[in-house]
């Protein structure tokens, strides 16, 4: 559905995309991650034709958002990072001024603009102001613009940021209900946003994809090392040293000390399940384990390990 | 053309939404009232000299309706709807600069006001006037058009009112400064010329040649036939492929703009 090629985007020295390449397919909601600044506004700008690239190829279903801008961008609906909205019209002015842009049949107007209000939750304040609105109902007015003209293709930069957390699930629901018959680009840097709602993840760093995968595949690969957390009634300095000889632990360190209860977490090697071992080893010593599990690693850290912010990245990286 | 007209549509409305549609008829209304009263405080009344002293205020007037145009929109983010959605760019500049226009148009036509009463008074409306009717109308499109062009290059609404403010300034001046040129010219080869290569009267031809020049790309110059009720059509011609020109212009502005790799 969406395919893009060798991206590349430079300002001047600066190279804020650096070729980029991967496809979506229909149906899919992809998740498009990274921290600020890595590039993913400026490839879904590219991407929807708002600007150019300096060199590669975009096609949505088969045009080239270059060679057939109209008949590609007549397949996107794009909510860019801050929803392009006419701060002097009411919701219903801008929606309708929106289906015209898009060249919705006046005929189906009305229907598709009630249509995309109540998908986003907003008739309410269909005769309000967009000037007046809150920014969680601008940011799904924003939404339902990107709907009107039933594009293929959803494009959405960021489409909670700054919204309150039930704000934030309700979008997110939206954007699972949408994504059963849209294509869906997300961008976030959000991690559990991603998990939540996309199938797959494409995690860009500096301009330059460092990971593509299932989102699945992503949180097995994190599960490689595994974390666990300990707390313990005994002294802090000898509980590290006894449990970095057990085989099997990599590593121990203390997270916090009060009244004599120590708190610590231990890095294990993969696929290896040492709680036996350390219970006894505890035991041995009169110190009584009150607590222990396991810390469930997370896309961020997952994301952490392939920006390369931490030392030792297990998986192989793709790029 | 739906799209055209979907942004010549919310364009216009918006003038009228903000204090500048208002504000733009209030100052007109006033100011071309105020001439028309006073001249008919003294038995006078000549809608001509009327115009005249408006196109005076383009240099404010115009910039005001065109400063947002584009400025306004490249500020606040929308401008990324215009260009996301399956709109041409021509579509854009053609529908919103039509916007202008049509205010600039309903702004003159108040001044039918005074044409009723200059006739009900039993004044002379002739061919004259309507000539300047069309010379008026003509340099507005003209000067919206070029508003237009410079509120293209900036996301600053007052940069885009100041700079169109000066280049109308410039453009008034341009007559009086055409044979200050032409003089410059004569004077500088003179000087240069102390082989007498060239007789004196080839050198004040040249001189005369440069204020031509300067006077014939002045489009303020090319209304002066329409006045005396003469329609030529080389100044409509000229009039009108400015206003095209710039608003080709400012269609490639937006477009290198988001082309452009810097």
């Amino acid at each position: 559905m969406i395919e893009i090629t060798n991206l590349s985007k430079h300002y001047g020295d600066i190279v804020a995309v650096d070729d980029v390449s991967f496809r979506v397919e229909k149906g899919e909601i992809l998740g498009f991650l990274g921290p600020n600044g890595a590039g993913k506004t400026t490839t879904m700008n590219i991407l929807t034709g708002y600007i150019s690239a300096s060199s590669g190829v975009v096609t949505i279903d088969g045009h080239d958002i270059l060679e057939e801008p109209l008949e590609a961008k007549r397949r996107i609906g794009y909510l860019p990072e801050a929803p392009p909205l006419y701060v002097d019209m009411t919701v219903m002015e801008y929606l309708s001024f929106v289906a015209d842009l898009k060249g919705v049949p006046r005929r189906s107007r009305a229907a598709e603009i009630a249509e995309a209000m109540r998908l986003v939750r907003i008739t309410d304040v269909a005769h309000r102001l967009i000037g007046n609105l809150s920014k969680g109902y601008r940011q799904r007015v924003g939404i339902a613009q990107a709907l009107l003209g039933h594009p293929e293709v959803l494009v959405l930069d960021e489409p909670t940021v700054g919204l309150d957390p039930k704000q934030i699930i309700e979008i997110r629901n939206t954007i699972r209900d949408l994504g059963k018959d849209h294509t869906i680009i997300l961008s976030s840097h959000i991690l559990p946003e991603v998990s939540a709602i996309c199938d797959r993840v494409v995690i860009i760093n500096r301009g330059r994809i460092v990971a593509l995968d299932d989102v699945a595949t992503l949180n097995d690969r994190s599960r490689a090392t595994r974390e666990m957390e300990l707390t313990v009634e005994g002294p802090a300095r000898e509980i590290v040293q006894r449990l970095r000889v057990v085989p099997g632990i990599i590593d121990a360190t203390v997270l916090r000390e009060k009244d004599g209860i120590v708190t610590l977490t231990y890095e294990t090697e993969p696929d290896t399940d040492v709680r036996r071992q350390v219970f006894y080893e505890m035991a041995r010593n009169t110190w009584p384990i009150l607590d222990t599990h396991g810390l469930e690693a997370t896309l961020e850290d997952v994301f952490l390990q392939v920006t390369g912010n931490v030392q030792t990245p297990t998986g192989g990286r793709e790029a | 053309m739906k799209q055209t007209q979907a942004i010549y549509r919310r364009e216009l409305n918006a003038y009228f939404k903000s204090p500048i549609g208002y504000v733009l008829l209030a100052i007109f209304i006033f100011v071309s009232s105020l001439f028309f009263a006073v001249n008919l405080l003294g038995y006078y009344a000549n809608i001509a000299s009327e115009l005249n002293f408006m196109q005076g205020l383009f240099f404010v007037l115009i910039p005001i309706l065109t400063m947002k145009t584009f400025a306004e929109e490249r500020r606040s983010g929308t401008e990324i709807l215009l260009f996301t959605t399956p709109v041409t760019t021509p579509q854009i500049v053609v529908g919103k600069y039509l916007a202008a226009f049509t205010l600039f148009l309903i702004m003159t036509a108040t001044t039918l006001i005074h044409v009723a009463i200059t006739v009900l008074l039993q004044g002379t409306v002739d061919v004259l006037l309507l000539g300047t009717y069309v010379g008026f109308i003509l340099s507005g499109a003209v000067y919206i058009a070029i508003g237009v062009m410079i509120s293209s290059l900036t996301s600053n609404q007052i940069i885009a009112a100041i700079v169109s403010v000066v280049i109308f300034i410039g453009f008034m001046l341009l007559e009086a400064i055409a044979s200050l040129l032409g003089n410059f010219t004569t004077t500088i080869l003179q000087n240069l010329d102390f082989l007498n290569l060239l007789s004196a009267a080839q050198e004040a031809a040249a001189g005369e040649a440069v204020t031509k020049a300067v006077n014939w790309i002045n489009p303020a110059t090319r209304l002066v036939d329409f006045s005396s009720g003469i329609f030529r059509l080389t100044p409509i011609v000229f009039l009108i492929s400015i206003t095209l020109l710039f608003l080709y212009l400012t269609v490639q502005v937006l477009e290198r703009r988001r082309w452009t790799q810097s």
